[in-house]
């Protein structure tokens, strides 16, 4: 009877302490966690191998310099200035998918619209409005046909410029999920504040949470409950200017060569594909409200997007709780 | 013999390890879920979890004030502002405490508004 007591304690008591111990293991994936900044934004890595978090973090800074069409050292910088360049697979890569995107759903949003985009980035750093006759021009020199690619030989023609602006982040992380599948990583967050990944599975096997913040800067919109997938915000946030009272987004309406008075202020999209989902939050954004219905009943894409008034618009079969 | 399943004393170590299990459980998520909302000029600039172990930190837009996050608690460690209010606030680790720079226009604020929460993007 004795021994009969012992083994029972010997088996009930670890028993106890594992399925306890397990649980106050974390369910998410903490364990690797760290942050850079590239693309103009902080990045948080988090998965559940190290390596695998290295390796991701070494690639975002290598696509960080080839994406960079500000910055002296960038890649894309460099392009704009030399007119033509043999560049390296990373920014080959991000022009010929990002330039396939804009034939497939709409050249409201085109890499090669750089002549317009930096132009106003300049005035927002100036804090001076373009002249009308520069808009007008630099609106000519846009149009990814401007774009010659032979192997990874690049040339512009025209005053065409790129900027990688609206695919950048998009396509770090599709290439960041390759890198992913390669290794042992099972699951794993790559964040750049406005795209972000969620990739494979989290230990417990629930979905992903994620919040959409307020663009307002006050809380959250509402929370949506997704299983791995690629998601990308686009809206004013906080990236605008003021000139003589008047705010400017940072996302320009190629349209009419000015930065977008779109009626939304916040538009996520969730896809199987990083640029995918960056470009699209971009162009749905730039469409405002008549334009949104079309995007909320694809089968590649869902759309969680806000409009001035509050109003939300979610696409069928997404899992999306208001605050 | 005791035909009793459990003796006392038996009982006891039981009750002893769960409440062991759970104290451990307690530690190690207390601050599980808790977040830094660092903020400059009323934007967010960055979310820390307090679940990291220890690092010494500064937030770009925001120069020449560090942060260190230790403990499950943030803390300014330095800031070259006149005051030094930020630093003086101390170690905050309580959801809706604050840190606030005003001559930096830089708050710090805890929320546990992330718990269960993968990611926030916008």
């Amino acid at each position: 009877m004795f021994l009969k007591f012992f083994s029972f304690k010997i088996i009930v008591i670890p028993a106890l302490m594992i399925s306890l111990f397990s649980c106050s293991m974390p369910s998410e994936v903490k364990n690797n966690s760290s942050e850079i900044f590239v693309m103009d934004t902080m990045c948080s890595i988090s998965t559940d191998s190290k390596q695998a978090s290295a390796e991701v973090s070494s690639a975002l800074k290598d696509m960080n310099t080839a994406f960079d069409s500000c910055g002296e050292k960038g890649e894309a910088f460099r392009l704009n200035k030399k007119r033509s360049a043999k560049c390296s697979d990373y920014l080959c890569g991000l022009i010929n998918d990002s330039m396939r995107l804009s034939a497939a759903y709409s050249d409201n949003v085109e890499i090669s619209s750089g002549a317009v985009t930096l132009l106003w980035k300049e005035a927002g750093k100036s804090l001076k409005l373009p002249k009308q006759s520069e808009t007008k021009d630099a609106l000519a020199s846009i149009g990814d046909n401007l774009i010659c690619t032979d192997g990874n030989n690049i040339s512009l023609s025209d005053g065409c410029k790129i900027d990688t602006g609206a695919f950048a982040k998009g396509y770090a992380l599709d290439k960041c999920k390759d890198i992913l599948d390669k290794s042992k990583c099972k699951s794993a967050v790559i964040s750049m504040t406005s795209s972000v990944l969620l990739y494979g599975e989290k230990s417990d096997g629930s979905d992903f949470n994620v919040q959409i913040r307020n663009p307002d800067g006050n809380g959250f919109l509402g929370t949506v409950n997704v299983k791995s997938c690629f998601l990308s915000t686009s809206g004013g946030y906080e990236r605008f200017f003021t000139i003589d009272g008047k705010n400017y987004c940072h996302i320009i309406d190629l349209s009419t060569g000015y930065p977008s008075e779109s009626d939304l202020t916040s538009v996520t999209v969730f896809c199987q594909s990083g640029i995918l989902s960056d470009y699209l939050s971009t162009l749905i954004f730039i469409g405002g409200t008549k334009n949104i219905n079309r995007f909320l009943s694809s089968d590649d894409f869902k759309v969680a997007a806000f409009d001035k008034n509050g109003k939300s618009y979610i696409s069928r079969n997404l899992d999306f709780k208001a605050v | 013999m005791n035909t009793r399943f459990l003796k006392l004393s038996e009982a006891l170590i039981i009750i002893i390890v769960i409440l062991l299990c759970l104290l451990i459980i307690f530690l190690r998520n207390g601050n599980n879920g808790k977040s830094a909302i660092i903020s400059i000029n009323g934007k967010t600039a960055a979310v820390i979890p307090l679940s990291k172990e220890s690092e010494h930190f500064s937030v770009k837009g925001a120069d020449n004030i560090f942060f260190t996050v230790h403990n499950g608690c943030i803390y300014v460690d330095s800031s070259d502002c006149t005051d030094k209010i930020c630093m003086k606030t101390g170690k905050i680790n309580k959801c809706g405490e604050s840190i606030i720079c005003l001559p930096k226009k830089v708050s710090v604020t805890i929320s546990d508004s992330t718990e269960n929460t993968d990611v926030i993007v916008g």
